[in-house]
C-alpha cells in the first residue's frame, strides 16, 4: 500500500494549528510547573507569584538589562498581568489588548476595547484593567462598561462580547478572569457606587452566563438576616468582587473575596451586612457559597475582603492566607474555612486590638464604636488598607509572604448618605493623616503565621505594584516613581534597580524560552493612590505605559 | 493606639475643610461637596493632584469660566461628559470652587464674568437664524398671544435669550392645560421630539421632568397650524430631553381683602379667625389644608378651580387665600380696579423653572443655557418681570422640590 505523503503532511499542519493553542485545564493547573509558559493569573492558580527559575539569582541579577520595550501608548495606570503562551505574550490596557513577540517586542496584534466616553465616571480608583486569562485559544477579558469579551488568541479578532450589566449605575470590570473548567469567572467593581455586588461566570465557548452569585442575599435568603435596618440598604450595600481569586483543583472550590459594604456610613445598616468584607469558598460548576469567613463586619472603614487569597500548606494543613486591607493577616483552613490564626501585620491598627481566635470576629476599639455613632475619628489603617490591590509573593521554601504594606490612617467622619445612581456614595466626609516621619509604605518579608516581618524595606511614596519572588532569592517589585527593583529574599538587600521612566503599579512575572530566564513588567504610572492621594512628589513621574522585558547581559 | 494627640486637633481642621469665612462665595460650599462627589477621584482631594494622570485644576485659567463649563459638559481629552448629570447650577457651583483654587482664594472677578455665550452650532435649529419657542397660549402672566408677538414672563425671557444669540423669536402657540388628564412632561417631550420647537418654557425643576425619555410615545398638545390630517391623541415617539438652569421660581404667596384690617400677614399659622377660602385641587390647598390653623380650615370657603377664584375673593366669599403669585398677577392684569392685595409671605415650598430642549441639541442647549447665565449675572430677569408685570422670585439652588419635609414641617 503506498501512502499519500502530501495529504498526511497537510493534516499534519491543520493538526498542528490548533494544538498550538490547545491550553487545557491540566495545563492551567500545572503553570507553576511549567516556567516556559505564564497562563494564570498570579503566576498559578494559588497565586503565589513565585517561580522555581533560578538563573537570575542573587549573584546575577546584577547582569539583569532591558531586552526590549512596547509601548503601551496609554497614559492611564498599568496593572496589567502579562500572560505568555507559545512564545506570544498577551497584555491588556484599559482600552486595548495586545498581542507581543515574547522574545523581540515585536507586536503581532492589537484590539481596541471600545467603550462609552462617559464610562470612566463609574470608575472610582483608576481606568485599569488587570490582565485576561486563556483557555483552548482563547484570550477573556473584561471591559471598564462591564462586559466580557473573548478574542482569538491567534488574530485578537473578538469571538464574542457579553454585556453583564448597565455600567451607568455604578458597575464596573477592572478584574482578570479566572478560568476553571469550561467558564471564566469575574467580580463586579463599585463598591463606591452603592451597587450590589456579585462574583459570575460565563460559559468560555459561547459567552453565555452560567451562573451568578449575588455577594449580598436578597430579603429571605441565607445571611439576609444580618441587614437589620429594615429598609433597602441591602439594595445598594457593596460587596464588589473586583480581584481574581485562587483555585484548588482538588478540593475543586474557588475562594474569592469581596469588597467594602456601601455606604461606609455602617450606622445606617446594623448588622453583619454578609456578604461583604468576606471570603468566600465557591463551586465553580453553581457559584454556590460553600462556606464564608468575614474578615471586617458592619464595616465602617472601607476595608475591603479583596486582597489576593494565596494557597499553601502551613504545618501540614492546606490554608489560604490574605493580608487584607483591615492590617490582619489572616490563615484560614481553606478546606472548612475556619480560622488558623490573624495577626497585625502593620505596625498601626487602632480599630481592632486583634481577633478573636474562637469566633474570627475583629476585637473592635472605641475608634470603630465611635466611627459607627458617627463621631470624628483618626484610623489605621486607612480607606486604602495595610496592603491595597497590590498582589504579594509566597515563597513557601522560606515560609515568607512578600507584601506590599502601607502605613497611613484617615480622618473620618461619618455622614447622612445620599444614593445618586452612577455618583460616588460614600456616606463620609475624609482626609488623609499621613505618617508624621515615618515612610508611607514598606516591602515587608513577613511570616504569615505570626505577621512579623523578617526584614523590611521602607519607601516615601509608598509602592502600588504586585511583588513577584523566585528560588534566585530574588523579591521583584517597583516603586511609583517609576524603579523596578530586586531585593534579597533572605535579608532585604535592595540589589538591582532600574528606571524604567514612569511609575509603576503593575504585576511582574518571570519566564524561560531556550533555557534563558526573562522578567517582564508593565510600568506607567497612575490609578489609586496617584489620583486621591494628592502626592505632589509624583508631579515630575510622568504618566506613559510600557511592557519591558528584561534578561541576563550575556 | 491613639499614641499621638497633635494629629487628633488636626482632624477638626481638615474636617471644617478649607475656610468658609462670611465674605465667601455663597456657592463655595455646594461647589465643595460637588466637587468630593464628581471630581475628587481624578483631580484629587481638596484639587490636590501631582497632574502627572489627570489635569492639575489649580491650573486652570480663572477667566475661562465658558471652556471649563464646556468640559465639563461634553468631556475633554480623558475627562468623561457630566453634561447628562450634572445640573448647569451644580456646574457653577464647582467653577466656584475651581476658581478659589477649593477655596484657598478670593473668588476672582474675572471668573464672575458672564460667561462667553457660544453661538448655536449650524443645523441644530428647526428654522436658521431663529429660535422656534413653544409657548403656552393660556399661559396667563408668563404667556400670551397678541396679534403681533406676544407677552408675558417667558416671552420676554426668550426673546432676551434669543436676542442674546443673534436669533429671531418665533412661537409655536399650544394649548395646555385642556383637562386635568393631560401631564405638561410627556408634552414637552412630544412637542421637542416632534419637533414643534427648538425650546420648550416654564419647564420644571423636577425628578422625571428631563433626561431619559418617561415613556416610549406621546401626545403633544394641540397647537397653532396644527395640519388638518393631526388628529387631536396622535402619539410620537419620545426623545430624551435636557434642561437649563432655572431662571425663576414659581411659589406660593398669601393674598388678601381689603376688608381686613392687617398690614402683612408673615404666617400661615396667623390665619387663625381669617375667612380663608382655598382653589380646590391646587398646591395652596394642599398647603393650607395641611398646615393652616383647624378651626380656619374647617369654616373655610372652598371654590373651583380656575381664574373665577380670585373673583370671588373680590365679591366677598373670603379674605385670605396662599396661590400661586403669577395667578394673582395675572388676575391684577385682568382686573385693573381690583382691590386683592399680594403679601409679603412666601411659602418655602415652591419649583424651580428652566427651559428645555432636544437631548441631541446639545450646542442648542450651551447656548441657551449660558444664555440665561448671562441675564440672570446680569440681574436682567427682574426687568423682564416688571416689563410683563410678574412678580419675580429668583431660583434658589434646590435641585427637586423637597414637598415631603416641607409639608411635614408645620
Amino acid at each position: 500500500m503506498r501512502l499519500n505523503l502530501t495529504v498526511l503532511a497537510v493534516s499534519a499542519a491543520l493538526l498542528a494549528a490548533p494544538a498550538a493553542f490547545a491550553q487545557s485545564q491540566a495545563d492551567l493547573e500545572n503553570d507553576v510547573s511549567t516556567p516556559g509558559d505564564v497562563l494564570t493569573y498570579g503566576m498559578g492558580y494559588d497565586l503565589t507569584r513565585h517561580s522555581a527559575l533560578t538563573q537570575i539569582n542573587k549573584d546575577t541579577v546584577k547582569r539583569l538589562v532591558p531586552a526590549w520595550s512596547y509601548s503601551l501608548a496609554d497614559s492611564r495606570g498599568q496593572e496589567t498581568f502579562p500572560l505568555i503562551h507559545n512564545g506570544v505574550m498577551y497584555a491588556t490596557t484599559h482600552n486595548a489588548t495586545v498581542a507581543v513577540d515574547a522574545l523581540t517586542g515585536t507586536q503581532k496584534w492589537k484590539t481596541a476595547v471600545e467603550y462609552p466616553a462617559e464610562t470612566p465616571r463609574v470608575a472610582c480608583c483608576g481606568i485599569v484593567n488587570r490582565g485576561g486569562a486563556i483557555k483552548d485559544g482563547k484570550f477573556i477579558r473584561t471591559t471598564l462598561d462591564a462586559h466580557i469579551v473573548a478574542l482569538d488568541m491567534a488574530t485578537g479578532a473578538e469571538l464574542w462580547k457579553t454585556k453583564s450589566i448597565d455600567f451607568k449605575t455604578g458597575y464596573s470590570f477592572t478584574v482578570a478572569p479566572l478560568i476553571v473548567g469550561n467558564v471564566a469567572i469575574v467580580g463586579i467593581s463599585g463598591g463606591e457606587y452603592g451597587i450590589r455586588g456579585y462574583i459570575e461566570a460565563y460559559d468560555i465557548e459561547t459567552g453565555a452566563q452560567v451562573w451568578r452569585t449575588y455577594t449580598i442575599p436578597a430579603p429571605g435568603e441565607p445571611g439576609s438576616e444580618t441587614w437589620q435596618d429594615g429598609g433597602d440598604a441591602w439594595k445598594h450595600g457593596g460587596a464588589p468582587g473586583w480581584l481574581t481569586g485562587s483555585y484548588d483543583p482538588e478540593l475543586d472550590l474557588v475562594f474569592w473575596g469581596t469588597g467594602n459594604a456601601a455606604s461606609w456610613n455602617a450606622g445606617v445598616r446594623p448588622g453583619d451586612n454578609l456578604y461583604t468584607s468576606t471570603i468566600l469558598a465557591l463551586d465553580p460548576k453553581s457559584g454556590e457559597i460553600k462556606w464564608h469567613f468575614q474578615t471586617s463586619p458592619n464595616d465602617p472603614f472601607d476595608h475591603d475582603s479583596t486582597n489576593e487569597l494565596i494557597l499553601t500548606e502551613l504545618n501540614g494543613e492546606k490554608v489560604l492566607m490574605q493580608a487584607s486591607r483591615n492590617g490582619f493577616l489572616y490563615v484560614l483552613n481553606r478546606e472548612t474555612g475556619e480560622l488558623v490564626t490573624a495577626n497585625k501585620f502593620v505596625d498601626q491598627v487602632n480599630w481592632a486590638t486583634g481577633v478573636d481566635k474562637e469566633t474570627g470576629r475583629p476585637l473592635v476599639t472605641d475608634v470603630y464604636t465611635k466611627a459607627v455613632a458617627g463621631e470624628e475619628v483618626t484610623y489605621w489603617p486607612s480607606a486604602l488598607g495595610g496592603k491595597n490591590w497590590s498582589p504579594s509573593s509566597y515563597d513557601a521554601k522560606r515560609q515568607l509572604m512578600f507584601v506590599n504594606t502601607l502605613n497611613f490612617g484617615l480622618n473620618y467622619k461619618a455622614v447622612e448618605p445620599k444614593y445618586r445612581p452612577g455618583v460616588f456614595y460614600f456616606g463620609a466626609e475624609f482626609s488623609w493623616a499621613w505618617p508624621e516621619e515615618e515612610p508611607r509604605g514598606y516591602l515587608r518579608a513577613i511570616d504569615p503565621m505570626t505577621g512579623e516581618f523578617k526584614w523590611q524595606d521602607g519607601v516615601e511614596i509608598p509602592r502600588l505594584g504586585a511583588v513577584m519572588s523566585t528560588d534566585g532569592g530574588l523579591v521583584f517589585t517597583g516603586t511609583q516613581t517609576g524603579e523596578f527593583e530586586a531585593f534579597d529574599s533572605d535579608t532585604g538587600e535592595k540589589l538591582w534597580e532600574y528606571q524604567t521612566g514612569s511609575g509603576i503599579v503593575g504585576q511582574p512575572i518571570t519566564w524561560e524560552a531556550d533555557g534563558k530566564q526573562y522578567v517582564t513588567i508593565a510600568n506607567g504610572g497612575g490609578a489609586v493612590y496617584a489620583l486621591f492621594a494628592g502626592d505632589e512628589r509624583l508631579a515630575n513621574t510622568p504618566a506613559g505605559g510600557n511592557l519591558i522585558t528584561f534578561k541576563l547581559l550575556d | 493606639m491613639q499614641s499621638r494627640l497633635a494629629p487628633l486637633t488636626l482632624v477638626a481642621t481638615l474636617f471644617a475643610g478649607p475656610s468658609l469665612a462670611a465674605e465667601d462665595h455663597p456657592l463655595l460650599a455646594e461647589g465643595q461637596t460637588h466637587y468630593k462627589d464628581f471630581c475628587a477621584h481624578c483631580h484629587g482631594i481638596n484639587m490636590v493632584n501631582p497632574g502627572t494622570s489627570s489635569y492639575d485644576l489649580r491650573k486652570y485659567p480663572v477667566e475661562e469660566k465658558a471652556s471649563f463649563v464646556d468640559a465639563v459638559n461634553n468631556g475633554k481629552g480623558d475627562m468623561p461628559a457630566w453634561g447628562d448629570i450634572l445640573l448647569p447650577e451644580e456646574i457653577d457651583a464647582i467653577w466656584v470652587y475651581v476658581a478659589t483654587r477649593a477655596g484657598n482664594q478670593p473668588f476672582p472677578e474675572i471668573a464672575a464674568a458672564a460667561a462667553v455665550v457660544p453661538s448655536v452650532p449650524d443645523g441644530e435649529l428647526m428654522v436658521p437664524v431663529t429660535l422656534t419657542a413653544c409657548l403656552d397660549v393660556k399661559g396667563g402672566i408668563m404667556s400670551t398671544r397678541r396679534t403681533k408677538g406676544g407677552a408675558g414672563f417667558d416671552y420676554e425671557v426668550l426673546a432676551a435669550v434669543a436676542d442674546r444669540l443673534d436669533l429671531k423669536l418665533d412661537v409655536t402657540w399650544f394649548e395646555g392645560d385642556q383637562d386635568e388628564f393631560e401631564d405638561p412632561i410627556p408634552q414637552a417631550y412630544a412637542m421637542l421630539s416632534m419637533p414643534l420647537c427648538d425650546v420648550v418654557a416654564a419647564h420644571p425643576v423636577f425628578p422625571g421632568a428631563d433626561g431619559p425619555i418617561p415613556t416610549d410615545r406621546a401626545a403633544p398638545p394641540r397647537w397653532d397650524d396644527q395640519p388638518e390630517h393631526w388628529r387631536p391623541g396622535n402619539q410620537v415617539d419620545l426623545a430624551p430631553i435636557r434642561r437649563t438652569r432655572p431662571y425663576m421660581r414659581a411659589v406660593q404667596g398669601m393674598v388678601f381683602s381689603d376688608r381686613i384690617d392687617v398690614e402683612d400677614i408673615d404666617s400661615i399659622a396667623a390665619l387663625a379667625e381669617l375667612r380663608v377660602g382655598v382653589q380646590q385641587g391646587t398646591l395652596g390647598e394642599a398647603i393650607l389644608r395641611r398646615q393652616g390653623p383647624p378651626a380656619a380650615m374647617a369654616e373655610a370657603i372652598t371654590v373651583a378651580p380656575g381664574p373665577n377664584f380670585l373673583w370671588e375673593m373680590e365679591k366677598g366669599a373670603f379674605d385670605v387665600t396662599l396661590t400661586d403669585t403669577a395667578a394673582f398677577d395675572f388676575h391684577r392684569r385682568q382686573n385693573m380696579l381690583s382691590k386683592l392685595k399680594l403679601g409679603t409671605y412666601r411659602h418655602p415650598l415652591g419649583v424651580n423653572i428652566g427651559l428645555a430642549t432636544a437631548e441631541k441639541n446639545q450646542g442648542l442647549f450651551a447656548s441657551i443655557d449660558a444664555a440665561l447665565a448671562a441675564l440672570l449675572a446680569e440681574g436682567a430677569m427682574a426687568d423682564l418681570a416688571k416689563k410683563a408685570r410678574m412678580t419675580y422670585t429668583p431660583p434658589n439652588n434646590e435641585t427637586e422640590p423637597n414637598f415631603q419635609a416641607v409639608l411635614r414641617a408645620r
